[in-house]
Order: C-alpha cells, then structure tokens, then sequence
C-alpha cells in the first residue's frame, strides 16, 4: 500500500500507529521539510540539525499514542522537534563547549540586501553564524516569541543572562548590515 | 509599535515560519530508518502476553499482594543480615594486628616446649603420679609444710610486664634442687596428703593407676637422726621407661582441672607483634 502526500493525516497517523514502516516513511518524507528549518535555527549546520531531526522523529513515532485529534498536528511536531534539539544544546559536555564567546564571522555568501529583505537561507546562514549561545537565544525570542523568563528556564541560565544575550545578538547582527550598506554606499 | 528593529525581526519570523527546506535525501531517511530499527520502534504494538508461554516450567502461584510483599520484605532482610555478617567478617579481618613474622623470627626464637617433669613419691614408695612442669604444677601444701621449703615460682609475671589478667599464682616444685627424675621420697611418717592443686581443688588420695616406680624400699639406709645439719639421703631410682613418661604425662592432663598454657612465642610478656608496635 502506497502512502502519498494527500492522503490524510489522520490516515497517515493511524498506519504509523500501527508501525507500519512505509508509512512512516511517508509521514518522515512529508514532514521533513517543514520541521528541519526549526532545528537549523539552533544548531550550526545541516547535518547536525538532520541528526536531531531524527532524534525527534523517533520520539515522535513513539509518542503518536499520545497525540490527540483535537490537537494542532503542527504545532504538536514542532514543540516536539523543538525540545528535543534544545535538550541536544544542553546536554552539559556539548554545553561546556558550545556556550564559550565566540567570534562573530558573518557569511560572505548572504545577499547584499537589507535585513528585511533577506530570503530564508541567507537569514539561516545569518543565525548559524552566530555563536551559539547569542543564536539560542536568538531564536527563541525572536523566531519563536517565548519571553526571557521562559528562556532562562530551558537553557537554565538568568533572566539577565538571556536579555544580554539578545542584546548581543541584535548588535551583531546590526553592526554586520550597517558595515554592509556602508561598503554598498562606497562602491555606488 | 513597530520599530525598525522590530521590522526586520518580523520580516525574519515570518519568512522563517514560512520555510520549508528541500525534502530528504535517501541518505537522511536511511539514517533514520537504521535509528528506528536500533530503537526497536515496534512494526505493530506487542501485547503483552495474557498467561505464561505454554514452554514455561515454572509458573508463579496467583497469590494475593500482601503475601508477595511480605516474601519480598524477607528476602531483602534476610539479604540484609547476610551483607551486614560479611561486612563484620571483613571489618574483623582489616582490624586485625598484621603478624610480623620477619621480627618475630630475628627477635624471639621460638621456645621450645620444656619438659622439666617432677615425680613426687610418698613415704610408702607409692608414688602420686603428679607430674610438673613450666607450665603446670601441683601445690601440695602439707608435703611442703613437712618438707624442705622450695623456692616458690610465680609464673603472673613470667620474665616482666606479663599480662595482669590473671591472679598471681605460687607453684612450689617438690624438689627442684635435684634432678627432675631423681627425687627421692618423703621420708618422713606422715602419711602422704592428699596433693592439692594450686586452684585450690584437693585431688583425690587415691593415686591414678599408673605404674609405680620401681625402687627397692629394703635399700633404704637406716634412718639417722635429724641433728642440725642432716640432709635426707637421695635415692636414685631406675628411669622410667618412655611408656611410662607417656602414660604418667597422659595421667597427669587428665586429672588436671587448669591448665596454664603459654603460647609458643610468648616471651617477655609481649607479643612480638605488639612489643614492635609500641
């Protein structure tokens, strides 16, 4: 039995329920690429947002017994996928590592546009730019709208330590566009 | 209110929410399919068996959850005693004093067990059988009263600084100015008293039946008078053969009520072990 993308959800649901493999397969093919973009704003490449996107997967064929019709499947698989690459950033030996100040290298390859105008790619080669710990938080309050408070709790850290981290971020972020119009008023 | 920042952070949320990457490559649902398959994501729900497998020998008795939880307490305690017992054991052996043997070697030889035996006959030529040595004696308080007083032993305190445990004790050798197997017999008339042992329990007169030494009372030189300086004549017995050491030694522990027994390498009333340590 051949699973497409317009079949149902629910039926899609219910046959990976059922541990059908093909059917997980189908539901994996049709929900990758809208749940790999919420991993790739936290983590610094592809292939790690792909690992985790995994990670998530499994739990969620895991968790499909849990899930209910009244729920929103969407928002119910991001908060999933959101989870779990925020317990992959803390895990505590990645932790040490990653939540070091880092230098700032914007990529030479963004589109020479102002930030509003960016595409999704080039804001996603902006974000993964970033050190870690500023992107985190980054993404969190301003890509998912959760307040500082929130924040703190899941990257056990400081009200204060989330909103200087988003200060930083907005800085860098701004200091890289005004030295980029700054070279594009030069050459015109 | 929006402000320019606020502009381009929504421009960036909106764009963002409105993604959607390339679909997955063969390559990321292989990984994924290697992860459910290590995982053991289940191709449909396992039931759980309702009864034991028919192959099962042994089948657990349908018993009511207080008997379980009663049998489960008593296993855990009886588990309990039997680490708490170990745990004693082994704290027993990490207490205990470590045996220098390379000091007690070089310091104190070992003592070889002395045989110093005294044979005590009475004045009919019977002999007592009692048999002393170092480390056992017989007090024989009439005997000594009538006798020449011997010089007294006090074994407490065998060379200095013995222990204090025990009361000092007095042992009277019969004769310890002769030779061990050369005491004559009490020449005296009075009737050979009953020997008493040095714990103060009276042995019974009857002499245990060991073999009598063999001397020949019509031998005895005639008695002279005790004036001043008389020294009561030595009689020189035949030597007991070794069955009779043996059997009169095997008599004498048999009859004895206390026993002091000194460690082979007790000397000095330390142990080397200790005498090192201080």
């Amino acid at each position: 039995m051949a699973y497409s993308a317009d079949k149902s959800a629910n039926s899609l649901l219910l046959a990976c329920r059922r541990g059908d493999r093909r059917a997980q397969e189908a539901f994996y093919r049709h929900y990758f690429p809208r749940l790999l973009p919420i991993c790739m704003r936290y983590l610094r490449n592809r292939e790690e947002a792909v690992g985790v996107l995994n990670q998530a997967m499994l739990r969620i064929f895991q968790s499909l017994e849990d899930y209910r019709e009244e729920q929103k499947l969407d928002g119910w698989l991001a908060t999933i996928v959101r989870r779990t690459t925020l317990n992959f950033i803390r895990d505590e030996g990645r932790a040490r590592r990653r939540f070091q100040p880092e230098s700032y290298d914007p990529p030479a390859s963004v589109a020479n546009a102002a930030p509003g105008q960016l595409n999704a790619e080039d804001i996603l080669k902006l974000l993964q730019a970033l050190p870690d710990y500023l992107r985190v938080v980054f993404s969190l309050s301003v890509i998912d709208g959760l307040p500082h408070e929130e924040i703190a709790t899941e990257l056990e850290i400081t009200v204060a330590a989330s909103r200087w981290r988003l200060s930083k971020a907005r800085k860098l972020l701004r200091g890289h566009y005004q030295s980029t119009n700054r070279i594009n008023e030069s050459l015109l | 209110m929006s402000t320019p920042d606020n502009n381009w952070e929504e421009h960036w949320r909106d764009t963002l929410a409105e993604h959607e990457t390339s679909p997955p490559s063969a390559m990321d649902w292989g990984a994924m399919e290697e992860l459910l398959e290590a995982k053991v994501v289940p191709a449909s729900p396992i039931k759980a068996p309702a009864s034991a497998p028919a192959g099962w020998p042994l089948k657990l008795p349908a018993l009511p959850w207080p008997v379980w939880v009663v049998a489960i307490a008593s296993v855990l305690a009886l588990g309990y005693w039997l680490g708490s017992q170990t745990a004693v054991g082994v704290s027993q052996e990490m207490d205990a004093v470590p045996k220098n043997t390379n000091l007690a070697e070089a310091v104190t030889p070992p003592v070889d067990t002395v045989i110093d035996t005294l044979y005590i006959v009475d004045a009919t030529g019977e002999s007592t059988n009692e048999v002393a040595s170092i480390g056992w004696a017989v007090v024989n308080k009439s005997s000594s009263s009538s006798t020449q007083k011997s010089p007294e032993i006090n074994t407490s305190n065998p060379a200095g600084g013995g222990p204090s445990t025990s009361t000092p004790v007095h042992l009277n050798r019969a004769e310890p100015k002769v030779g061990s197997r050369d005491i004559a017999p009490s020449t005296t008339s009075e009737p050979a008293a009953a020997p008493e042992l040095f714990d103060g329990l009276r042995r019974p007169n009857t002499a245990p039946s060991a073999p009598a030494l063999s001397y020949d009372l019509s031998s005895e030189p005639a008695r002279r008078p005790n004036r001043g300086g008389y020294v009561r004549p030595l009689r020189t017995l035949s030597p007991p053969t070794d069955r009779e050491l043996l059997e009169q030694r095997i008599d004498a522990l048999s009859l004895s009520e206390k026993l002091i027994i000194v460690p082979i390498r007790y000397k000095n009333g330390h142990f080397p072990a200790y005498r090192s340590r201080n």
